[in-house]
């Protein structure tokens, strides 16, 4: 084991012996900007294997690796938008970005998922060691399972036992680190994309083949709420056949929930009509008419299966009054459901114009 | 725990995840979610966790984990307990259905399990050895107690006279607290659910470098409301953007501040309840978002600041899942809030919009 403490002038030379190291197989311990790491050849199993003894009990976790730059993950890993919005972002950084895997690496680096987690640390020293190595090492924090945290090779070696100890083949000493928390590891694989799924398009030529009912600028919350409240008093009264479905289409924030509540103020609803984001539809009975009001939110529905086994056929089956936010995404889908049981839609369109300014317009067929 | 208390075999479908478990008493014994049946290890403190809805599938393979976990048979079972509300209708008739059925075919009578009661009461769970934070000798004397409940569907306080006797206090007029943590999660690309990498960039945070406002500061109420921070925050997003600073130059600054607003909002109608009714002893918290440390601190420190026991459920327990639904089954129980002929088993019915 040898120790090196890094100096201005002796940082080539350190890399050099790293470099030496890890093509042999062995580890190092080196600073990064959250904690010491240490670092075996991520491609070379029998290294990885030492790793997990090293470690001492850890089951089946996996050990993220640390590569140069984008360009270098992009060998290992394929990157979604969600990870790319991480490496554009945050990367060098304490972030450690979980992907596809596409092979090359060590098991125990890719998991029994075929999943990667990857580091771009922002730290001169472990990014000129896989500059020079030329490929990626392990980015896994330096102390043993179950002992604290090392930001100093002093506290390393006090908690290391000396059967691991052995392993050690160079540290690189950087004295005393910040004592920032290890990176936040983020999963990208499991992010349900569809969850953003756009049906834009179907909405907008939607809407251009429809006629124009009202457009307004509302100012606060209250004339947004207002607003609902006019467009259901000049909808619900005139309607008699089928369900009565208001369409809404806007960004997070645009007021779809405060329209909705306008709605709800019109039909004398006496509960507190909130989001339904979570519970995806909410049911609500009117005093005003004998008909049940249904607040629904396709926002966290993942795909064409979901929307259709969320039970919103039911409620159109029974002629109700009907609020879709996120109408966008399904619309497609709620036209044909709609128009099967013989109901109306009023598309209702948000525009975000300023802090407290919304663009809202509302439509119907012609 | 003595070892005559009943087994209770508990259902939870009213959210994205199928849970079972089996609680002996207010004892867990096991508890199953759907994502565990199939992922083993984990990286540890990954964000975030999986979750999916496809109760139908997925509620047979999860019963028989969690009987397998419990070492138990179904004979062994006293009583089938299910959530029948607050949730999606299609979900929860899901669970509902396969507990009449299991509860018709083995003949045990079935405890319908209100949702909220579930959060209110899962800080009363003890773990499978019987360890805990509320002692029997404790529980005798906690109320009246103040309930305050925060995930991604609801923010509401309520007031427990005691078990089975609940007032709502206050609720959001809008979003949830949790809710606006995944919308502010997607605004920054976190993908969903994004609010726990908020959470998680918040501890990389100062305090006090960006502003956000307080929701309700200054309502009169006991109500909360996020939609306005929600939009605050959609704004500050769009200003930032536009600076020459890149991301990571603000993001952790700006999840920290949003955290604090979340924070401050909650100990605000906290401590209103607790002015407005000085007789309550003990603050009772639950829900997804008390799974962030920080607000499950500062809830604690306001509370014991006004010398009142404060109570929240072991890490685990703090999302949904059907060990605390065991658990208030098992004070229904107590309460003899139980369907024994087949008719009365028969007649139970989903209730999308139950209340406490």
């Amino acid at each position: 084991m040898e120790i090196c403490k890094l100096n201005a002038d002796n940082l080539d030379e350190i890399v050099a012996k790293a470099v030496n190291v890890l093509k042999n197989g062995g580890f190092i311990i080196y600073p990064t900007e959250t904690c010491y790491g240490i670092g075996a050849d991520a491609t070379n199993q029998e290294a990885v294997n030492k790793l997990y003894d090293y470690k001492g009990f850890r089951g089946q976790k996996p050990f993220s690796m640390a590569v140069k730059d984008r360009k270098m993950a992009e060998k290992y890993v394929e990157i979604n938008d969600i990870a790319d919005n991480l490496y554009k972002n945050y990367l060098p950084g304490p972030v450690t970005v979980v992907s596809n895997s596409k092979g090359g690496v060590a098991v125990g680096v890719e998991t029994p998922w075929k999943t990667i987690g990857i580091r771009i640390p922002d730290h001169v020293i472990p990014i000129a060691i896989v500059t020079a190595y030329g490929k990626p090492i392990t980015a896994t924090s330096a102390n043993v399972s179950y002992k604290p945290i090392a930001y100093s090779i002093e506290s390393l070696l006090a908690h290391t036992p000396k059967k691991s100890q052995k392993y050690l083949n160079l540290i690189i000493d950087a004295g005393d680190l910040p004592k920032n928390v290890p990176s936040t590891v983020l999963d990208t694989t499991l992010n349900s994309l569809t969850v953003l799924r756009q049906g834009k398009d179907e909405f907008k030529n939607a809407i251009k083949k429809s006629n124009l009912v009202v457009t307004k600028v509302t100012n606060s919350t209250d004339e947004t709420i207002q607003m609902g409240k006019e467009v259901a008093n000049k909808f619900v009264p005139i309607h008699d056949n089928g369900p009565l479905v208001f369409a809404l289409s806007g960004e997070l924030g645009a007021g779809k929930t405060q329209f909705t509540k306008g709605i709800g103020e019109y039909l004398m609803v006496e509960d507190i009509v909130n989001s339904p984001t979570y519970t995806i539809i909410n049911e609500y009975k009117g005093s005003t008419v004998e008909l049940a009001f249904i607040h629904m939110d396709t926002w966290r529905i993942a795909n064409h299966g979901e929307f259709m086994r969320s039970g919103l056929q039911q409620y159109l089956a029974t002629s109700e009054i009907v609020v879709v936010e996120w109408a966008d995404k399904y619309y497609k889908e709620l036209e044909e459901l709609v128009s099967e049981f013989g109901g109306k839609i009023v598309k209702v369109d948000f525009k975000y114009l300023d802090q407290n300014t919304r663009e809202i317009s509302v439509y119907e067929n012609r | 725990m003595k070892t005559g208390e009943v087994k209770i075999l508990a259902f939870d479908t009213s959210c994205d995840e199928t849970s079972v478990a089996v609680v002996q008493g207010r004892k867990v014994l096991s508890k199953v979610r759907f994502s565990q049946v199939n992922l083993h290890a984990q990286w540890g403190g990954v964000v975030p966790a999986i979750a999916r809805r496809a109760h139908q599938e997925t509620i047979g393979t999860v019963y028989e984990e969690a009987l397998r976990k419990a070492k138990c048979q179904i004979d062994e079972v006293d009583y089938i307990a299910v959530t029948y509300g607050p949730g999606l209708a299609i979900d929860l008739e899901v669970g509902v259905e396969f507990a009449k059925n299991l509860a018709l075919r083995y003949s045990k009578p079935l405890i319908p399990v209100n949702h909220m009661e579930g959060h209110l009461l899962s800080s009363l769970a003890l773990n499978s050895k019987g360890n805990g934070f509320i002692s029997e000798a404790k529980l005798k004397t906690i109320f009246p107690a103040l309930g305050l409940l925060v995930s991604g569907k609801h923010t509401e306080l309520i007031y427990v006279k005691g078990f089975g006797e609940y007032k709502k206090l206050g609720q959001t007029l809008d979003d949830a607290a949790g809710e606006a943590f995944d919308k502010v999660g997607r605004m920054l690309n976190f993908g969903y659910p994004g609010g726990p990498v908020v959470s998680e960039f918040a501890k990389r945070g100062t305090l006090g470098v960006i502003d956000l406002p307080i929701p309700m500061e200054k309502s009169k109420d006991l109500n909360f409301s996020y939609s306005g921070l929600k939009t605050a925050c959609l704004y500050k997003i769009k200003v930032l953007r536009e600076s020459r600073l890149s991301e990571k130059d603000w993001v952790y600054d700006f999840c920290r501040s949003f955290v604090e607003s979340v924070t401050q909002s909650l100990l605000i109608k906290l401590e209103m309840a607790l002015e407005m009714h000085p007789e309550i002893k003990t603050v009772l918290v639950g829900g997804g978002v008390i799974a962030n440390e920080h607000i499950l601190r500062a809830l604690g420190k306001v509370t014991k600041l006004r010398n009142k026991d404060y109570f929240y459920p072991l890490a685990e327990d703090r999302g949904d899942n059907a060990a605390m639904i065991g658990v208030a089954a098992y004070y229904n129980f107590k309460q003899n809030i139980i369907l024994k002929s087949d008719s009365d088993i028969n007649s139970l019915e989903r209730n999308p919009r139950l209340s406490l």
